[in-house]
């Protein structure tokens, strides 16, 4: 006869949730409730198994007992995490002699960032994100360990479901980021994330994974019971994170005049984009939007500040991302299929981003040797419009009222209406007629088949592709009001990017067990092919108004294009051997020959080697304090190819002088001998868990230097070239990283959990080639167009400079005097020092994250707060600002002019004699001079933060409630990003901002749109 | 399996091969366009040279010059122009045509005389050599590259061979593939070059003999003879062939004509202020712009009350002149003046030059404007005529500004506010790329001419 029997579970720890009580032989069981009670119909003299992962399984009979009080045992050895590791083997994370990190998809989705990449932010020790702006679907940077390359990518590697993925961004050069692909998965989709972050976790990626590899599992059907659908639902909303203070006090104009004739000049101060003019005292004075009398003459209206002109500018953006999947399984075969829908709108009116994602998981058990599995995604996405625009109201007359600009257009005219006809376009016209849309059309997946030949061996044989078609269309509308002849027409163009990587893979897979040892050995081979054509075709000058079509060019039509190809091929083998299950030896191998490469060095070998030495199982440690300890060590060597078509030197077409063709030598030198990159690497690490694993402590200590760095050097000019294509420098990286989790308390109904992290990466650049010590990052080459292009910002270089970290400010500054003084000249000006110097670098002295989360019942509160200490930002908005008296702080010595803090050299320049400078000059002039332009020094800033990433509270309502109704598991989440900025030394902008998107040349701030601060809801359920 | 490696990195998006002919156009358009517009010509040509002034951002007017000014000079005549000439002139030796390895030589002679008349010193004998593997290249003195590029004009010009048809040149946009004018300019050219030397007592060759070697023969020696022979580059109303100026007016209304020459051409009642300047849109008289004003002074002048460049310099079409038959002759009456006979008679040249100024803007001389500027005797005539060559350069500023620092004529005054310490600039500085990439050769090349990368340092023409 069956007993009735009810009881408990629960460890040193508490209680336990979710633990399995199984009736021994039968399939009959139950498991523990929140509160780690239990039910269960039991006949008498029965065995219950109860077993919880991560503790000693117990046996207990059940005899005549009809209540239990069961405690659990800690089992130090039963640290079998699984993770995924290179190319998409699981394995068992204790045997692990590199770092490797996890983030699963619960947080993605639930922390809603429409950008993968940005909601890894704060979350993995040694990553650094960089989120480059607020535009709808824009990309953002990923480091990790820092940059270990010079002139070549730095990103990592992704890899979707075992296949790499495409991660380019061709932006137009235009300044619009069209968003690098790996901003275009779908956090839906995705189980969970690891992150290899070494060379040595990445050895056997080849080329591609020296900067580390970001592998996205996505999710499946495996596990589920019959069908299941699951929804979520999200809606969040968007506003500025940081806009700049600004003043209030006196309006646009020179010389505290201004008078509105036809804001280019014919009044007083009208044609000036800068706020010099008179104070905001609501005198009369004739303005834009003043009204016009019979005679054509304005009536002064009063001259008042608008205070929240540039606020009120910017609006409420909104997310909504709605998806539902269907799930299915049993023991033959598994599904997923799952659709979403994203739409945005932007913090800019008019613009907007939409992502609509259909992807498929499914897998059969064929037989019980031959398994498939195929996953597919098919994602449209793209923007009507997607327009650059912020550094606007840098130069700004302060009493604009933005109300009078939305009527954009001139009474009875196509063309704009706007306060200043000499530079600027009205914003709400540049926003509504000259639009830059695109669409895009992805398509990536994979096939897979296993095969076993018996317990022991298998094969697995993959192939994928990835490939998008990015339709861009850019509108330029005539602003015709503007000075002279400009912009008098209409501007289009198109441009077409095609992109396709295609991988196919084998893996063979052996294991074999003989006594104390274990061993697993694979080898394996892949077939890369990368393929990527660009088509352009412009029209400088449009016929018809409006009408953007080819045809209608009164000009001839500009057309480009080109054609990539790369291949490259690989060979490889990994044996991981094992000694009594706690002492790891993996070594790996791999050869790669790649068509980019001159055949005499187009394949190159490079080898790996870990261990990892369980130190509380191999001494039999068994303490209440320390559970778990594990050292590892590694040391590996990645070789890394270059872009296609290096080697041999072609000719520059130019435009054509009528029908004249044209050509011109190439800017840049190739290089016909290129040999590989080399990065080679060690690192040592411990894992140590205590008491009861409530405390878990991850220590790594890296090390990589990557030599043979193929550089796009710059040369002299007089050589009649910018740059030689050389295997020339050397750069360092080394640092240390950790990761504490604790949990202080976990009571009954109650928990609080930790997690920290902290990277400190030194970069430095070791050596460049014979007699060069700068490398210049604002050189940067684009593989599509195959152009070398060159960027300055008023004179900075950004630079590798031997003996200074990656991304120095090298530029002009104060003359200062012995003491630190800034040195003016007669007339009261600040004078700059005609020798260059080293302002700063971009690279921060570490990086940070903690996370905290509070449990209660079903409430969950969690909070994730990111650090940077240190890196410089170049900020041209801060300066500009100034330069214009926009700002705030700009409002000094308006009345009564300013002289400047410094001394005067009195005395000659080999004898100097210095005073005090006492010449008094307008505001103006003094901001003009102070704050020129061209003076680098004051536009670099500390950029160092603190900010509170990520507040989430969540509520789950448990199944009973909705007993008679079909939904299970209902999860509401409110959810807030970039909420503050807890800590910066950087007026006016976000220290977290990126012009270049995601390219080697950052800390450049240059008036992109602002970064967003995020509020939004989630629900999530289950049918 | 990688035996399709090679074909699979096979650029097939560019050409590989060229013929000489495909190289004039971008050679010689990039080259003009530095020449007339962009930083260079417009701020630091025109407006040095106070033919032009700035209305807004006046910082460059008061001499603080940014670096992207100076690097885009010296990067696109070397990297863009000279590259291109070099390429054209190793097309001509392997193909053994003469004619575009002289046509190469000239282009190569114009430019790097432009870097040397702006820098200083510069790489000239191992200048170009990059594919060589000079990555390192040494500076040559002035007077040396001025020497070397008169001997190289001169061998260019007397190979030039206008009679062999399977030598024709093609794709020349600047003289239509006549060959002819290719030696007109070569000459012309090296008389430039040579009034450099004219006054130089350590000049490395003998000035007036090299003078008078081309004066006296013109069969062998022929030079501009007229305004149709102008050396200038037509450009074209289609997009990316405009003239810069052009260019910049589409996006940029930061030019005025300068206060310093309106005054001049209203002092001389001169017929071509109306063609150099427009009138004000806001005032019926030509007002032009005082150099160097603060950015308040300039706004109070305002955009519309201020004269911009005539619409003859900044319309599409707007020719971008090398050299004029009126320099030509202002360079003849200075030869004259100075004792070289060939030049024949320095007043006819001189009112022949003033003559041709006018007829270049298709303006008739009137006889009083000939009486009143009569050429005086003495040195009050050779001011007279630097002076009224000034005036004739205008739009060729850089130009006009070497001719004031090698003369001092006319009598320019520095703006009262300005950042060189009074000092109207004597050459811009050096590129930073040069100080990081190149430093050895570029402080040697300071050392020699004894002074800083600075715009204060006298060049050796000046001197």
């Amino acid at each position: 006869q069956d007993l009735a029997i009810k009881g408990k579970v629960q460890s040193a720890d508490g209680y336990l949730p979710g633990a399995s009580i199984l009736i021994k032989g039968t399939s009959r069981g139950s498991t523990t409730d929140a509160n780690g009670d239990f039910t269960l119909t039991s006949p008498a003299n029965a065995t219950l198994v109860v077993s919880f992962i991560g503790y000693k399984t117990l046996e207990i009979p059940v005899g005549s007992k009809t209540v239990f009080d069961i405690m659990l045992e800690n089992d130090a050895t039963q640290f079998n995490e699984i993770v995924v590791t290179a190319l998409g083997i699981a394995r068992e994370k204790k045997a692990l002699g590199y770092a490797v990190q996890e983030v699963s998809g619960k947080t993605l989705t639930q922390a809603r960032e429409t950008n993968l990449v940005n909601s890894l932010s704060g979350r993995l020790a040694g990553v650094q994100i960089t989120n480059s702006n607020g535009a709808p679907g824009s990309s953002s940077r990923m480091i990790i360990r820092g940059a270990s390359s010079i002139g070549s990518n730095n990103q990592p590697l992704f890899v979707v479901d075992g296949v790499p993925v495409d991660n380019s961004n061709f932006g137009s050069g235009t300044g619009i980021d069209y968003g690098n692909a790996a901003a275009s998965i779908n956090p839906d989709d995705v189980e969970s994330i690891n992150v290899l972050k070494g060379p040595s976790a990445a050895a056997l990626y080849g080329s591609r994974g020296a900067n580390g590899v970001v592998l996205v599992t996505t999710k499946s059907g495996k596990g589920t019971k019959g069908i299941g659908v699951s929804v979520n639902s999200n809606t969040a909303f968007e506003s500025p994170f940081r806009l700049p203070e600004w003043q209030n006090e006196y309006g646009q104009g020179a010389a505290g005049q201004f008078t509105y004739v036809d804001g280019k000049g014919g009044g007083k101060g009208d044609g000036v984009d800068e706020s010099w003019g008179p104070r905001l005292d609501g005198r009369l004075i004739a303005q834009f939007d003043s009204p016009i009398a019979a005679d054509g003459t304005r009536t002064p209206t009063p001259w008042i500040a608008h205070p929240d002109n540039v606020d009120k500018f910017f609006e409420t953006g909104r997310t909504l991302t709605n998806s539902v999947a269907v799930t299915g399984s049993n023991d033959k075969a598994d599904f997923r299929l799952a659709f979403t829908n994203l739409d945005q709108t932007g913090i800019l009116p008019n613009t907007n981003y939409k992502r609509r994602t259909v992807s498929l998981n499914a897998g059969w058990n064929l037989t019980s040797k031959l398994s498939i599995r195929a996953t597919g995604n098919y994602i449209k996405d793209g923007s009507d419009n997607r327009n650059n625009f912020g550094l606007y109201f840098i130069w700004f007359g302060r009493q604009v009222d933005m109300d009078k600009l939305k009527a954009y257009k001139k009474p009875g005219s196509i063309y704009q209406y706007n306060w200043n006809d000499n530079y600027w376009t009205n914003p709400y016209y540049l926003l509504n007629e000259s639009t830059r849309a695109n669409e895009k059309d992805r398509l990536y997946g994979n096939f897979s088949a296993t095969y076993k030949f018996a317990d022991w061996l298998s094969l697995t044989a993959r192939t994928g592709t990835d490939f998008y078609e990015d339709r861009r269309k850019t509108k330029s509308a005539a602003r015709q009001a503007i000075i002279g002849t400009s912009a008098l027409y209409d501007a289009y163009n198109e441009e077409q990017i095609f992109v396709r990587e295609s991988n196919s893979d084998f893996l063979l897979n052996a294991t074999h067990k003989f006594g104390d040892f274990d061993i697993t050995a694979n080898i394996g081979g892949n077939h890369r092919t990368n393929y990527a054509q660009r088509n352009y075709m412009g029209a400088t000058e449009l016929a018809i108004p409006r009408v953007y079509n080819f045809g209608n060019s009164r000009q001839k039509l500009v057309g480009e294009n080109s054609y990539i190809k790369k291949t490259v091929n690989s060979l490889y083998a990994a044996a991981n051997l094992g000694f009594r299950n706690y002492l790891f030896l993996d070594l790996t191998a791999r050869n790669d020959w790649s068509s980019t490469l001159p055949s005499n060095n187009r394949s190159y070998f490079y080898p790996s080697a870990a261990v990892s030495a369980i130190v509380t199982d191999i001494f039999d440690i068994k303490s209440s304090v320390l559970s778990f300890a594990k050292i590892r060590a590694g040391v590996a060597q990645v070789g890394n190819d270059t872009d296609p078509y290096r080697l041999v030197s072609t000719y520059k077409y130019e435009n054509a002088w009528g029908s004249t063709p044209s050509l011109s030598e190439n800017n840049a030198m190739l290089n016909a001998n290129l040999k590989p990159e080399i990065t080679s690497s060690y690192e040592i690490g411990a894992d140590i868990r205590l008491w009861h694993n409530r405390v878990g402590l991850d220590v790594t200590y890296y090390n990589k230097v990557s030599k043979n760095q193929i550089l796009d050097v710059n040369i002299s000019n007089a050589t009649g070239f910018l740059s030689k294509l050389l295997n020339a420098g050397k750069i360092k990286n080394s640092g240390i990283e950790i990761q504490l989790t604790a949990t202080p308390v976990k009571l009954d109904k109650f928990s609080w959990d930790i997690g920290l992290n902290w990277a400190k990466n030194n970069n430095k650049v070791v050596a460049l080639d014979g007699g060069l010590t700068t490398y210049q990052l604002n050189t940067s080459y684009n593989s599509l167009t195959q152009a070398t292009s060159s960027n300055s910002f008023r004179g900075l270089s950004v630079e590798a400079r031997v003996g200074q970290p990656y991304g120095t400010f090298f530029g002009k500054g104060f003359l200062r005097a012995p003491d630190g003084q800034i040195v003016y000249d007669s007339q009261g000006y600040p004078m700059i020092d005609p020798v260059s110097r080293v302002l700063g670098s971009f690279t921060p002295n570490w990086i940070g994250g903690i996370s905290n989360t509070f449990t209660y019942k079903g409430f969950s509160l969690s909070t994730l707060i990111d650090m940077k200490q240190g890196g410089d930002i170049f900020s041209q908005s801060i300066n500009i600002g100034r330069y214009t008296g926009v700002l705030k702080e700009t409002t000094f010595g308006r009345e009564d002019g300013v002289v400047g803090q410094g001394v005067v050299n009195i005395g000659t320049s080999a004898a100097p004699e210095y005073v005090p400078n006492e010449k008094r000059i307008s505001s103006e002039e003094y901001h003009h001079k102070y704050y020129l332009l061209t003076n680098n020094e004051n536009t670099i800033f500390d950029a160092s933060y603190i900010k509170l990433r990520e507040v989430k509270l969540t509520y789950m309502i448990s199944g009973k409630v909705f007993n008679k109704l079909p939904f299970r598991d209902i999860a509401i989440s409110i959810v807030g990003r970039n909420l503050a900025l807890l800590k910066s030394n950087l007026p006016h902008i976000d220290p977290e901002t990126s012009y270049y998107n995601d390219g080697n040349l950052q800390g450049i701030e240059n008036g992109q749109i602002p970064t967003t601060k995020t509020m939004g809801f989630n629900i999530s359920f289950n049918l | 399996c990688t035996s399709d490696f090679d074909t699979i990195n096979t650029n097939n998006n560019s050409a590989a091969t060229g013929t000489a002919d495909l190289f004039l156009p971008h050679g010689i358009q990039s080259a003009v366009d530095i020449y007339w517009g962009g930083s260079l010509g417009m701020d630091i040509g025109d407006g040095y040279s106070q033919h032009w002034a700035r209305i807004q951002y006046t910082d460059i007017d008061q001499y603080t010059v940014s670096s992207d000014v100076y690097t885009a000079a010296w990067q696109g005549l070397y990297v863009e122009s000279l590259a291109d000439y070099q390429r054209i002139y190793k097309i001509g030796k392997e193909s053994g045509n003469v004619n575009y390895q002289a046509v190469a030589v000239i282009l190569r002679s114009w430019a790097f005389m432009l870097l040397s008349d702006v820098y200083g010193d510069i790489p000239y004998t191992d200048a170009l050599q990059g594919l060589e593997g000079n990555l390192l290249p040494k500076y040559d003195k002035q007077k040396d590259v001025y020497a070397g590029i008169v001997a190289e004009l001169k061998s260019a010009g007397e190979t030039i061979n206008t009679s062999d048809k399977s030598m024709a040149i093609a794709g020349d946009i600047l003289f239509n593939n006549d060959l002819s004018k290719w030696k007109k300019f070569a000459n012309s050219l090296s008389l430039r070059v040579l009034s450099r030397m004219i006054d130089k007592a350590d000049a490395p060759i003998d000035v007036k003999a090299e003078i008078t070697r081309i004066l006296s023969d013109p069969v062998k020696y022929p030079v501009i003879a007229s305004v149709a022979d102008n050396i200038q580059l037509n450009y074209l109303d289609a997009t990316n062939n405009q003239n810069p100026v052009n260019v910049n007016r589409k996006t940029r209304d930061d030019h005025r004509v300068s206060a310093t020459l309106v005054n001049k051409l209203k002092d001389l009642k001169d017929a071509r202020l109306p063609i150099y300047a427009n009138k004000p849109v806001l005032r019926d008289e030509y007002t032009g712009v005082p150099n160097g004003l603060s950015s308040s002074q300039a706004g109070k002048l305002g955009l519309d009350s201020t004269s911009r460049v005539g619409s003859y310099f900044t319309g599409p079409t707007a020719p971008g002149v090398v050299m004029s038959y009126a320099e030509l002759l202002f360079l003849k009456s200075e030869f004259a003046y100075k004792g070289i006979a060939a030049a024949g008679d320095a007043a006819k040249n001189y009112s022949d030059a003033i003559t041709a100024s006018f007829a270049q803007y298709k303006l008739a001389i009137t006889p009083e404007y000939l009486s009143a500027n009569a050429l005086k005797p003495g040195a009050a005539g050779f001011t007279q005529i630097m002076e009224q060559k000034w005036i004739a350069l205008y739009g060729q500023g850089l130009e006009a500004w070497t001719e004031f620092r090698r003369t001092g004529i006319p009598d320019l005054k520095p703006p009262v506010l300005n950042t060189n310490q009074n000092v109207i600039p004597t050459r811009l500085p050096y590129p930073n790329s040069e100080e990081s990439l190149n430093y050895q050769n570029f402080s040697a090349a300071l050392t020699a001419q004894g002074g800083k990368n600075d715009m204060k340092m006298k060049l050796w023409f000046a001197k």
